[in-house]
């Protein structure tokens, strides 16, 4: 164990919460949440289904949920990511596929929008881990369906989850994805701070 | 070398499931459920139910353990918990505290 | 780009209204308004629009306010300053790029990974 590292291996899955301060490198699955002071990297074939915040974040797998990285977020061409990016700095290469909504600007607003986000649904993992304890333990299927629990409270979720630092009103489900409200003329509704200032003449 | 490493700055809060070898030298709290070896290093916080097919403790464990082979409890590692294992070592300096059930 | 079948709009020119066309338009100056091209349209570093835009091909340079689509291929470059929503089956985002707003693509999850759950 000479490099400090954590990797959860391809045939390992994680539910749960994983945090610490060493990089994590995820090649199996992991759902629940992840908080790190440091780097995240979701490996090709690997699939993470949980709320991360991180500093930084490699993603060449499989990502669900939304993300909070202080530093970078790399999605590299085999990336398949669904959900909100807050990141001062998002590099997207050619071939990634992603949806969501991304934010370069107040990433601590984005933070809290995440933690209040999840501080109101049921804690997933562990939900999961009380529920399983109670059959007999058999190692599942490396990508297994996801627990009833979690599928229940999925369906009764609402669909949309308002923008990361925007306006929030009491969310309890679990944290969906954002859904696509198709605002005509969008122009201007979302725009930075940065972009307000520069709306001189030339 | 492990498949998984659970690093020694790292919680975990849940369970972990797979058919890889483990290593924990950081904190897991839930359940642990392993095809292969599971190593509890030095200096590991584990509290967990673990099930293997080797399970080696070196740090600190409260939680029961199936192993399907054989459970090895090493010289400064401490065991609050029931073992059950059809081969089970306790070396000189562990502590262990629970049931032992070899009859598998 | 240079190609005499390009458009240009000039860094001292302002377009209010609707650019369509199947030529490749270069921008530099500003437009505000609708652009809809069956071709490639290029914002250059310096080049502002704030349109509502559609074309087969984008390369972002400058400052863009709008939804963009793009047929083929849309590419957010270092200088680029993006906000709005954008849709492409290929996105590109260089470092150093700023960018605001949403991204709409076609992710294909492998078998047990719903967006409902996570």
């Amino acid at each position: 164990m000479a490099d400090k590292e954590t990797v959860i291996g391809v045939e390992t899955r994680v539910s749960g919460e994983i945090r610490g301060g060493e990089d994590l490198v995820v090649k199996g699955r992991v759902d629940g949440k992840i908080q790190l002071s440091h780097a995240l990297t979701v490996e090709k074939g690997a699939v993470v289904q949980a709320d991360v915040d991180v500093r930084s974040l490699v993603v060449s797998g499989t990502l669900v949920g939304n993300t909070v990285a202080s530093e970078s977020v790399r999605l590299l061409a085999s990336a398949r990511v669904v959900g909100d990016l807050a990141s001062p700095r998002l590099i997207m290469e050619a071939g990634a596929a992603y949806r969501g909504r991304v934010d370069m600007g107040d990433i601590e607003a984005a933070r809290a929008a995440v933690a209040s986000r999840a501080a109101a649904k049921p804690a997933v993992g562990r939900t999961e881990v009380a529920r399983e304890s109670l059959a007999p333990s058999r190692v599942p299927p490396r990508v297994a369906a996801p627990p009833k629990t979690a599928v229940l409270a999925a369906k009764a979720a609402p669909r949309f989850v308002a923008p990361a630092g925007g306006e929030k009103s009491g969310e309890t489900g679990p944290a969906s994805p954002p859904a696509f409200p198709r605002v005509a003329g969008a122009v201007g509704a979302v725009a930075p701070p940065w972009a307000k200032k520069k709306v001189r003449r030339r | 070398m492990a498949n998984t490493v659970i690093g020694s700055s790292i919680v975990v809060d849940g369970e972990i499931s797979g058919e890889e070898p483990l290593v924990i030298l950081g904190t897991v709290k839930g359940k642990v459920v392993a095809a292969g070896h599971v190593s509890v290093e030095a200096g590991a916080t584990v509290e967990a139910d673990i099930e293997g097919q080797n399970v080696t403790v070196g740090g600190k464990l409260t939680g029961n353990v199936t192993a399907r082979e054989r459970l090895e409890l090493r010289p400064e590692s401490k065991m609050i918990g029931n073992a059950k294992a059809p081969r089970i070592v306790v070396a000189d300096g562990a502590t262990f505290k629970g049931n032992v059930d070899m009859d598998v | 780009m240079a190609s005499e079948d390009t458009c240009y709009i000039g860094s001292k020119t302002t377009v209010r209204g609707q650019v369509s066309g199947k030529q490749d338009l270069v921008v530099e100056g500003r437009i505000e308004g609708y652009v809809g091209l069956e071709s490639h349209l290029t914002v250059e570093e310096g080049g502002t629009v704030e349109a509502d835009v559609e074309a087969a091909v984008a390369t972002l340079r400058g400052e863009v306010r709008g939804p963009v689509t793009a047929q083929r291929s849309l590419c957010v470059e270092a200088s680029a300053r993006v906000a709005g929503r954008l849709k492409a089956p290929t996105i590109t985002i260089e470092d150093g790029a700023r960018f605001s707003g949403e991204i709409e693509m076609d992710v294909e999850l492998p078998a047990g990974v719903t967006p409902g759950n996570g």
